[in-house]
């Protein structure tokens, strides 16, 4: 049925929002992450990208998380000898973690999200209504 | 299917399968509203759909002459493609759009529904129940 199939794919929405949220939790939790060793590289931004599927099964284009990618941008030196990931010329290599970027992308992954939650309710409006036709 | 012997039932059947395919197409927009290169869909207008189907466009005039005026305003084109903003990624959903097409087929949904009960309240009041 169509509206199952509506919930479906709001659902399939939610989940893909609920997976890039999730990497910019790591990304956020890890943007003082540096390496353990002298001249080791330290946390690398991940990226999500998406992609829309269609489920053979049931003909619905459903999205979802393509590749959570890393990020190829340079990493930030600091001139700090005393760090313990400081290498020979006293440069340690801090993630390119972007604090302002990952908190705009939140902001729009929880917009997707509400939006696809709206449709979702919406949708069960629609089945409730329909249901009670029967009355 | 001939124009006087389609029921309300009927219609309001269609329109609910309609208005259920169209759900299920703007969700499928507004799930995939961060997708790379993903076009808004929408379906066809309901009138073209009926008029395909039963050869007459539900409750507007028919234009039985060429020299008569037409009774309603020309409908809007395919609905297919958007005109809106383009994110740089190539999406081009608006989700403003989108949601207010939802609220659109909600009371659409509303509508035909209250029609529907009301109909059969009729029946029921001619059976004496």
């Amino acid at each position: 049925m169509d509206l199952d199939k509506a919930l479906r794919i709001s659902a399939s929405g939610m989940q893909a929002q609920t997976t890039r949220l999730r990497v910019i939790a790591e990304n956020l939790a890890n943007q003082d992450t540096t390496g353990g060793k002298p001249g080791a590289d330290p946390y690398r931004r991940k990226t999500v990208s998406f992609a829309d599927q269609v489920d053979r099964a049931s003909g619905e284009t459903l999205v979802r998380v393509k590749k959570v990618g890393a990020d190829k941008a340079a990493f930030p030196q600091r001139y700090d000898p005393s760090h313990p990931a400081a290498d020979a010329k006293g440069y340690v290599s801090t993630p390119n973690v972007n604090s302002f970027v990952e908190v705009m992308d939140m902001r729009e992954a929880q917009r997707s999200y509400s939006a696809n939650l709206q449709v979702m309710q919406v949708t069960r409006g629609l089945l409730t209504r329909a249901i009670e036709m029967l009355k | 299917m001939n124009p006087p012997q389609i029921g309300l039932f009927d219609l309001a059947e269609q329109r609910l399968k309609w208005l259920g395919a169209r759900q299920g197409v703007l969700a499928t927009n507004v799930a995939n509203a961060d997708t790379p290169n993903w076009k808004a869909r929408d379906m066809q207008p309901f009138s073209a759909v009926l008029a395909r189907q039963t050869a007459f466009s539900a409750g507007s005039p028919v234009q039985t002459n060429s020299m008569h005026l037409p009774g309603t305003a020309s409908p809007i084109a395919g609905g297919q493609t958007l005109r809106g903003e383009h994110a740089p990624d190539g999406n081009q959903v608006s989700l403003d759009q989108q949601l207010e097409k939802i609220a659109q087929t909600d009371s659409d949904h509303e509508a035909v529904t209250a029609i529907y009960r009301r109909y059969v309240g009729m029946f029921k009041e001619a059976l004496g129940r």
